[in-house]
């Protein structure tokens, strides 16, 4: 079963913001001044403390809200009142909360909804239906109303209406949260094979530990401007006041750091074992071979 | 207020369709309308329906009843959405009602439509128009939509009894008898519906105003200082007065409210041209059919069937005075979680000290009451002699009548009877709990969350009428229920069955789910057994012989013509619940929409149907929030707590409703949904055909 897109390679949107400033009625500035590029193809994880603006941001690429001032455009469309069905045709926005996002009384019925409105045939529409609940892991769950459904459930339901729609870029808000540990597995294995075949994705997250394994960029809010953008290295560097966005180091940059050190700081084989105890039972457990594997690989180059 | 299934005769049914029909169109008109230049507006009104579902689901505490009743929702949801939205909202409720909780019916959904929607929205908000532009505030103006509202509604019901149940040329004067059996019980919940719609009002305006002015709910309106200050100055004065002073004010409404209430009942008496009382003329003509002499009326002497309302009241607060009494006596007990202090053996003179006392008053008032009957005066239609008649029942000369085979005493017997019992439990209830150091406490809407889940769940399974068509369950439900109108005794009976063994031996559903749904039509059946079997002349079962008294016969020709209404009664609610049972709204949405009722109209439905679930366990989530943070209040500040609950409520419907719109745009919908909405195909029974084109 394909999807969407067909057999073909996605050509991911590209993004562009230029000097972005948004306020909310009421005077709270939300967005000070943000000048962001994403690139096709580009898995960018939006990151900063609660209040950041990632949500803001968010829906300003998707035309939700409109910026006080700066500009905003995807492949090259501007964002406007008036581009908002183009743009909603090419970007696929996931709502941070999924009671807002299903409307339809059953999950059939709401996945359907998208790709009907995109004036497909309904034999098209069901062959989407069938992909997109596939490939979120809902398709048992057709039939079902809506509120027959648990959060996780309905988090997933809502990802697979926006996939339906095959979407160039993915516009996600905290797509992961109250997943789950093998559904945000899943989640993030699927959006990073969406993302190879050339889907461009941003995201808000708060998991720092899952950010490390999937995404290509970081971009770190701070109090509506932006902290640090750039490659995952980059801003998880060691010169990063990351505290100053209540943020801390993934695990695996922990992990980097003993392993790294163990030239100058020696680390016994007891306190690496400690740590990686401490870990697993912080419930990273699916990553630490993939900390290993890239801790060796860090250690090595 | 909601008439059930089955009540009115069929043509009837079809004549209250017409006009709901009518309104309903008028308001999907406006709703549309509105549509074009606001398209977020649909999902506004399908949300804020759905709190408003939620909010008339929420139990308020009536304490002279010791129990919890529901306010009508109309009159707020007009002032919110605008009085034609307003239809929409009832007309789509009132069909999830009939259907979830088998409250109303599919017959009677015409009148029900007309009372609650047309009449309830319409003069909730002129009320409320005309109160703003009096400069009322908006706490008052909310306060006489939702009582004046309330009470538009029943008595629009009233009408249609009247008119269904009664000739023609006997309407009129019915519907005031049937308007004022209404009253006691309807008064005390219309002034609730008025202090939480204004509440709720005023809590939206407090807590969002940019809400509220959006929604036209606080427009043109300044709250001047000088009004404001009147507020408080009241507020200052009661927290200020004591004990006496607030007795004082209170009676004193109390005795306005009296008066009002009097002059009112005088003018019903003028305009209908003598009273006359519940069953006078059905009884006179049945007397004259079969030959007999009617007796002398007694409840509808001159005051008519106002009495059944003193006497109710009377025997409630003598039932009231008993239970606490009789709390009182039992004393405390240790391990009731109640304080300890004080020996039971300390309380209970003081307990027999307050009868005493208590027998005296009433003893007092009896003197009083005969001083005022005893002389030939009248006031209008009321006179002394009518009051004796009543008061003095003993002493008065022709006795032997007060207690006719007639019925009407029978029916006034009844309504002492229950008023007492009434009493008597709340009395006892409320005095046990202030001996527990408790005040009024509310409950959770528990059961009808539980409820609608239940019964949502069932209708979802694919056994037996599951899988058949819902748009060929529709249409043969709709003919059964006329059928069961129009065809006789026997067809309901074999209705009945036929619907039983369906519930029972193929959707094998529980027996307490049905009882829940039959609960409130078993009621209505007994209750028109009972009526007719004391009220129709005919051969005795049982009859109670007092010496010197006229027998209370129990009839054969009575019971069985009850029992002939309340089959048709039954069976009606019965088809309801298979129906309702079997199918889940989407499909029945689905199966309406084949049958062209207007798309604007299952749009809105199935929105409502998505979050109505959401809302009413969000109530019930906020209630536990507010439960914990203060588990016991007091009735005044529980009210409040209510008020600003339902406020929170709209705000969050309100807010969810814009997002819900992006939703729909991001997704491609223009708010105007054309095809989308038809999703439902898949699921709506045709799944394998879309299935095996792909
Ligand atoms: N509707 C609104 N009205 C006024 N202010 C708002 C509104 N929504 C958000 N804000 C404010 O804008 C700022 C940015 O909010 P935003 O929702 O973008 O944060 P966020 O980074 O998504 O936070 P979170 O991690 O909690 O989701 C915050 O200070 C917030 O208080
Ligand atoms: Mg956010």
């Amino acid at each position: 079963m394909t999807g969407p897109w067909g057999w073909q390679r996605i050509s991911g949107a590209q993004l562009r913001l230029e000097m972005v400033s948004y306020d909310y009625p009421g005077g709270v500035r939300a967005l000070d001044g943000v000048d962001v590029q994403v690139g096709p193809g580009d898995f960018v994880a939006v990151m900063g403390a609660n209040g950041g603006g990632k949500s803001t941001l968010l829906k300003l690429i998707v035309g939700l809200l409109h910026p006080g001032a700066g500009s905003i455009s995807v492949d090259g469309v501007a964002v406007s009142p008036d581009s908002f069905s183009q743009i909603a045709s090419m970007a696929g926005y996931l709502f941070q909360d999924p009671n807002d996002q299903l409307f339809c009384p059953t999950v059939a019925a709401d996945i359907a909804y998208g790709p009907e409105n995109l004036g497909l045939s309904d034999a098209e529409v069901q062959v989407r239906v069938a992909w997109a609940a596939e490939t979120c892991g809902v398709a048992d769950l057709l039939e079902r109303p809506i509120h027959a459904l648990s959060y996780g459930q309905k988090k997933r339901v809502a990802l697979a209406g926006v996939l339906a729609m095959g979407p160039r870029v993915l516009v996600l808000d905290e797509p992961t949260a109250s997943l789950d540990p093998m559904a945000e597995a899943g989640l993030m294995r699927l959006l990073k094979t969406l993302n190879e075949q050339g889907l461009t994705i941003i995201m808000a997250t708060h998991d720092v530990d899952l950010i490390p394994t999937y995404a290509h960029r970081v971009l770190l809010l701070r109090k509506g401007s932006v902290a640090a953008e750039g490659p995952l290295g980059d801003v998880f560097a060691p010169g990063t006041h990351l505290e100053n966005c209540d943020l801390r180091m993934p695990r695996i940059a922990y992990l980097f750091d003993i392993f790294s050190d163990e030239a100058t700081r020696p680390l016994t084989i007891g306190q690496a074992r400690k740590e990686l105890v401490r870990m697993v039972e912080h419930g990273q457990l699916e990553l630490v071979p993939i900390l290993l594997r890239d801790a060796s690989r860090g250690i090595a180059g | 207020m909601h008439i059930a299934e089955g009540i009115l005769p069929v043509e009837w049914a079809a004549a209250w369709a017409a006009p709901a029909v009518a309104g309903a169109a008028v308001g999907l008109r406006r709703l549309k309308a509105r549509t074009e230049d606001e398209p977020s507006v649909k999902s506004l009104v399908a949300l804020m329906g759905a709190a408003v579902f939620a909010i008339s689901l929420m139990p308020i505490p009536v304490p002279v009843a010791g129990s919890v009743s529901h306010p009508a929702g109309t009159p707020l949801a007009a002032v919110v959405v605008g009085p034609g939205a307003g239809i929409v909202v009832a007309a789509v409720s009132l069909l999830l009602q009939a259907l979830f909780f088998a409250h109303g019916g599919l017959t009677t959904l015409g009148a029900n439509i007309v009372s609650e929607g047309v009449v309830g929205s319409l003069a909730g908000f002129a009320v409320f128009w005309l109160a703003r532009r009096g400069g009322r505030s908006l706490f008052w103006a909310g306060f006489l939509a939702g009582l004046l509202g309330d009470l538009a509604v029943y008595f629009t019901t009233a009408a249609e009894l009247s008119l269904g149940l009664f000739p023609l040329g006997e309407a009129w004067p019915r519907l005031w008898a049937i308007f004022l059996s209404f009253l006691p019980t309807q008064l005390p919940l219309a002034v609730l519906e008025g202090v939480l719609t204004g509440g709720v009002l005023r809590s939206l305006a407090q807590l969002r105003p940019d809400i509220a002015s959006r929604l036209r709910v606080s427009s043109g309106f300044v709250e001047t200082p000088a009004r404001a200050s009147r507020v408080h100055r009241v507020r200052h004065w009661w927290q200020g007065a004591g004990h006496p002073g607030r007795v004082a004010a209170v009676g004193g409404m109390l005795l306005l409210g009296g008066l009002a209430l009097w002059g009112l009942v005088w003018a019903i008496a003028v305009s209908t041209g003598g009273w006359v009382g519940l069953d006078e003329g059905v009884m006179e003509r049945v007397a004259a059919e079969r030959g007999r002499a009617a007796w002398t009326p007694f409840i509808n002497t001159d005051v008519g069937d106002l009495l059944l309302f003193v006497f109710f009241a009377g025997a409630l607060g003598a039932g009231g005075v008993i239970g606490w009494l009789s709390r009182g006596l039992r004393g405390m007990e240790p391990g009731n979680g109640g304080p300890v202090e004080g020996t039971t053996s300390s309380k209970r003179p003081r307990s027999l000290r307050l009868l005493g006392a208590a027998v005296a008053v009433l003893a007092l008032l009896a003197v009083l009451v005969w001083a005022l009957a005893a002389p030939g005066w009248s006031l209008g239609p009321v006179s002394g002699r009518s009051v004796g008649r009543v008061l003095g029942v003993m002493a008065h000369p022709g006795r032997q009548q007060l207690l006719s085979a007639r019925g009407g005493d029978a029916v006034l017997f009844a309504f002492m009877a229950s008023g007492l019992a009434l009493g008597i439990v709340s009395g006892y209830r409320l005095r046990a709990r202030r001996l527990r150091g408790r005040r009024l406490r509310i409950r959770l809407p528990h059961l009808h969350i539980h409820d609608v889940s239940s019964g949502d769940r069932l209708a979802w399974q694919s056994r037996g009428l599951g899988g058949v068509d819902a748009r060929a369950k529709v249409g043969a439900v709709v003919v059964l229920l006329v059928a069961n109108l129009v065809v006789g005794w026997w067809l309901s009976l074999g209705l009945m069955a036929g619907a039983l063994v369906v519930v029972f031996g193929v959707q094998r559903v529980k027996r307490p789910v049905v009882l829940i749904r039959m609960a409130p039509a078993l009621i209505v059946a007994a209750m028109l057994v009972l009526l007719r079997g004391f009220t129709v002349p005919g051969r005795e079962i049982l009859a109670i012989r007092l010496p010197g008294l006229a027998p209370v016969a129990f009839t054969t020709d009575g019971v069985l013509a009850g029992l002939e209404l309340g089959l048709v009664v039954l069976a009606g609610v019965l088809l309801m619940l298979v129906l309702g049972l079997t199918t889940p709204l989407p499909k029945l949405l689905a199966a309406l929409r084949w049958y062209r009722v207007p798309e604007l109209l299952i749009e809105v439905g199935m929105l409502m149907y998505r979050y109505l679930f959401l809302f009413v366990e969000e109530t019930g989530r906020m209630r536990q929030a507010q439960r914990l943070r203060g588990p016991e209040v007091a009735w005044g500040r529980a009210m409040g707590g209510l008020s600003s609950l339902g406020a929170n409520l709209l705000i969050r419907s309100y807010e969810r409703s814009q997002r819900v719109y992006d939703a729909q745009r991001l997704r491609g919908g223009t708010g105007r949904t054309a095809r989308s909405a038809q999703g439902l195909r898949a699921v709506a029974g045709d799944h394998e055909e879309g299935g095996g084109r792909s």
